[in-house]
């Protein structure tokens, strides 16, 4: 899923659970944290037929 | 072993010879973890079911069967607890959860079952947090374990229980899962040996678990692990992620002369890490000491474990969502008010977000053995973790990211073997620190080998808290 801002993620949120306005303030943040890591791993996927070689990739626990 | 070490402390091996020499009997074991059960768990939590009158029946069992020489089991009459999220017949299952109060399984997981085949008891089921997840809560079904070191910090989790009882002697050993650290995180500030072993050794059969979550045990030695794990890898064919293959003997072959085995120090990847100083100091020992032990120390640039973490806590969260899907939107409130927050996360991946995570373990598995084989190593050393204490690890913006497994967390993913072991102890906190040795696939023997010789020319694992 691509990168949803604050308001997709308390409809998408809503439709999913009956969750209250304060659970949705502790999930968003939650939320941006998982979408952030999977754009980071999709910007590391090497297009078909690349494969990836993980020798390329980050040396630090921030990803750097 | 000391005269004055008392039963409670014994390491799980120094008991098992107590038992077959006739020192002790199995019920007097029982009795012994009893009493600090009876003392300790009030103030603790660390079990939330305490198994007895049933332990205490299969201990004057296991007595009864020594004296008419019977041919017995490794852990005949051995106390073993077993992490609330991990099935046993007969026994209550909760998971912390509201959902599974009253839950009593008809079967035992086949990890569990292993267990009772080699002899063991299960005196009781270990607290965690809410199905091993989320974060430990005061509004859970139980609350939160503390840890004997200084009952002032909670237990590190999610095997919280499981670490706490064991290091206060409630149990011989017990067993958690792993799925991005939770045995070896609760291991390091336990003072314990925790080890999550080659994917695919102990079946996960018979429970609900995610794909990289390793059934594992938590002792007071390594020789204790290495008979632990004798007893609890099997090939089970109905688990199509068992290992069929051919195992090693752990303990029979626990002794090694480990001379010129060379270990990868990644500095670049430990140093970048938010290390609390005294993690740091306990690291640089640890280093010191594999060399005085007679280890080559080779600088190695480790790549590729922020995106394995981010990997594994991506199937994490989509698995964990997916098993709880329909639940979370019908039951929203028999989930505490935490884990129902943080098992929502996963509903936000998409398919190709789970499978790039697959893609990124895949090639840092295939990167893991190159390394290790082109810089002919035995094991790469980190900290166990960044952060001495549970509280520490909650800093937002750190947890959400997963900071607090920066160095568990990749070998979830990778399903390479991993050990933390007591090497340190915190001034300030008063807690244990452990650090932490990886290995290749299927090459735990090395692992356990060389935790071991360093377990030999060290003190900190015969330490056991005051309480």
């Amino acid at each position: 899923m691509t990168s949803l801002n604050h308001d997709q993620i308390v409809s998408r949120a809503q439709t999913l659970a009956p969750i209250s306005d304060d659970e949705l303030n502790q999930l968003v943040p939650l939320v941006s944290g998982v979408l952030d890591a999977a754009v980071s791993l999709r910007d590391v996927i090497p297009g078909f037929p690349d494969e990836l070689d993980a020798s390329t990739l980050s040396s630090t626990v921030e990803g750097e | 072993m000391t005269t004055e070490t008392p039963l409670h402390y014994l390491s799980l091996t120094e008991q098992v010879k107590a038992l077959e020499s006739g020192a002790v009997t199995a019920v007097e074991l029982l009795e012994a973890c009893l009493s600090r059960v009876d003392a300790l768990n009030g103030q603790l939590n660390s079990l939330v079911t305490v198994n007895a009158a049933d332990a205490l029946v299969q201990a004057k069992a296991v007595d009864q069967a020594r004296s008419r020489g019977d041919d017995l089991p490794p852990l005949a009459g051995i106390p073993i607890a077993a992490k609330d999220s991990i099935p046993t017949a007969g026994i209550r299952t909760t998971d912390n959860s509201r959902l599974l109060e009253h839950w009593i399984p008809e079967h035992d997981a086949a990890a569990v079952q292993s267990l009772k085949d080699n002899g063991a008891i299960i005196i009781g089921k270990a607290n965690l947090n809410e199905f091993s997840w989320s974060l430990p809560s005061e509004a859970d079904l139980f609350p939160p374990p503390w840890n004997p070191w200084n009952p002032g910090y909670m237990s590190v989790g999610s095997s919280s229980g499981s670490g706490g009882a064991t290091s206060a002697g409630m149990c011989s050993a017990a067993i958690g899962t792993d799925a991005g650290g939770s045995v070896r995180l609760p291991g390091g500030a336990h003072g314990l040996v925790g080890m999550k072993p080659t994917h695919g050794i102990v079946s996960r059969n018979g429970m609900d678990h995610n794909s990289h979550s390793e059934i594992s045990p938590l002792t007071r030695t390594v020789a204790d692990t290495a008979l632990m794990l004798d007893a609890m890898a099997s090939y089970v064919p109905e688990d199509d992620m068992s290992w069929p293959g051919q195992r090693d003997h752990y303990f029979e072959n626990l002794q090694a002369d480990i001379s010129g085995w060379r270990i990868g120090v990644p500095r670049t990847f430990v140093e970048s890490a938010p290390n609390e100083p005294e993690v740091t100091h306990a690291y640089e020992q640890f280093l010191t000491d594999l060399k005085s032990i007679g280890c080559e120390l080779v600088d190695i640039n480790l790549r590729g474990m922020a995106e394995a973490r981010m990997a594994n806590f991506i199937v994490l969260n989509g698995e964990t969502y997916q098993r709880h899907a329909s639940s979370l939107k019908e039951n929203w409130t028999s989930y505490g008010p935490i884990a129902r927050v943080y098992l929502l996360q996963g509903a936000f991946l998409s398919a190709e977000d789970m499978l790039n995570a697959a893609t990124v373990g895949r090639s840092v598995r295939t990167y893991l053995s190159t390394l290790f084989r082109d810089s002919n190593i035995r094991a790469i050393a980190t900290p166990t973790s960044p952060f001495m204490t549970a509280e520490r690890s909650r800093r937002p913006g750190e947890h959400s990211r997963g900071i607090n497994a920066c160095f568990t967390a990749p070998s979830n993913i990778t399903g390479n073997p991993s050990v933390s072991i007591p090497a340190g102890m915190s001034e300030s906190t008063g807690l244990p620190i452990g650090m932490m040795l990886t290995g290749e696939q299927h090459d735990d023997l090395t692992l356990l080998q060389l935790a071991n010789q360093y377990e030999i020319e060290t003190e900190w694992h015969s330490m056991h808290p005051s309480i």
